[in-house]
C-alpha cells in the first residue's frame, strides 16, 4: 500500500470521527470502532497488542510506558484494524521485534511503516498540526516551544518531530 | 510439577541443553554433526524452534540418552485450553505476560460472540 494510500484512510477516520480538537480522543476513536482497550503491565519492549475474532477487536497496551506512547501505541494497533487485519488475527508489537501469526510473515516491516504513518496522521492531523504551528509561531529549534506542543498533542516530542519533519514543516 | 503444553519446546530445550554440556560438547559440536548452524542448536535450547521428532531422536543419538530423558512425563503437562489455529505459533514467541494477555482477550472475544 502507498503511504498516501495510508494518509487517505488516516484522513478520512479523522473526519469520520470529526476529530477537531486536541488532544485527540484515541480512546473515543477506539470505543466507538467497537474496540476495547484494556492496559496491562507487559514486558519492557512490548508495546500493545491487537486481538481480533471475526469483526470483534481488542487492544492490549502496556501500562509502564508513558501515556503518549501508549497513545502512540493505541493508534498504532487501531492502523492495524483499519489496514491490516485480514493479515493475522494476533498482532503483537514490540520495540525489537514485530511479532505476527501465521498467515501473513512477509510485508510485516512495511505493515509497521504503514501503521506508523496511519498513526502519526490520526494523533497529529495535518491540519491541526498546520494550525498549530502557525497559531503559536513556533520556532521548530526551540525544544521548549517543541515540548510545549507535544503536550498540546499529547505525543511524545520525537513522534512530533517526525511528524514536522514528514510534513515538511522542519528540516532534518 | 507442571509443564504447560505452550512451554513444552522451552522445557526439552532445556533438558537438551543440561545433557548436552553434562557431556562437555559445545552447541557447534552438536550442529556440525547434525549438518545444522549453531543458531538452529541455540533456538532449540531456548525453545523457540520447534523440532521435528526425527531431529528429536538424531539429537538423542548424539547425547547417547533415550528420547524419553528428553521429554516431560504426560502427567506433568498441563494442556492449555485450544487456541484458533493461527494463533499458537506467535504465543510461544511471545513472551509470558504478553502471551497471557492475548489470551485473556482472546477469551473475551469469543464470550462475545
Amino acid at each position: 500500500m502507498r503511504i498516501s494510500e495510508v494518509q487517505r484512510r488516516s484522513r478520512a477516520l479523522v473526519h469520520e470521527m470529526g476529530i477537531e480538537e486536541l488532544p485527540v480522543d484515541i480512546l473515543d476513536v477506539a470505543t466507538r470502532l467497537g474496540i476495547t482497550v484494556v492496559t496491562k503491565p507487559l514486558e519492557e519492549d512490548i508495546s500493545a497488542v491487537l486481538v481480533l475474532n471475526g469483526h470483534r477487536a481488542a487492544i492490549g497496551v502496556n501500562e509502564n510506558h508513558h501515556l503518549h506512547r501508549q497513545r502512540f501505541s493505541i493508534a498504532h494497533e487501531l492502523a492495524h484494524y483499519m489496514l491490516h487485519r485480514d493479515a493475522a488475527n494476533v498482532f503483537v508489537d514490540s520495540t525489537l521485534t514485530f511479532y505476527r501469526d501465521g498467515r501473513s510473515a512477509e510485508g510485516v516491516y512495511e505493515q509497521e511503516i504503514e501503521a506508523n504513518a496511519f498513526a502519526a496522521e490520526l494523533l497529529m492531523p495535518a491540519e491541526l498540526v498546520r494550525y498549530e504551528v502557525k497559531r503559536s509561531e513556533v520556532d521548530i529549534h526551540d525544544d521548549v516551544a517543541i515540548a510545549r506542543l507535544a503536550a498540546r498533542f499529547k505525543v511524545s516530542q520525537q513522534a512530533l518531530m517526525i511528524r514536522l519533519v514528514r510534513m515538511g514543516l522542519i528540516n532534518e | 510439577m507442571v509443564i504447560r503444553s505452550d512451554q513444552l519446546y522451552t522445557f526439552i530445550g532445556n533438558q537438551i541443553r543440561d545433557q548436552r554440556k553434562a557431556l562437555g560438547l559445545t552447541q557447534g559440536a552438536v550442529a556440525a554433526r547434525l549438518e545444522l548452524t549453531r543458531t538452529s542448536i541455540t533456538n532449540i535450547e531456548a525453545g523457540r524452534q520447534k523440532l521435528p521428532i526425527e531431529l528429536l531422536y538424531q539429537i538423542c543419538a548424539i547425547l547417547d540418552v533415550e528420547v524419553q530423558t528428553l521429554l516431560p512425563p504426560l502427567e506433568y503437562v498441563e494442556f492449555l485450553p485450544e487456541a484458533d489455529g493461527d494463533v499458537t505459533g506467535v504465543i510461544d514467541r511471545v513472551p509470558p505476560r504478553t502471551a497471557s494477555l492475548v489470551r485473556t482477550l482472546q477469551e473475551q472475544l469469543k464470550e462475545q460472540t
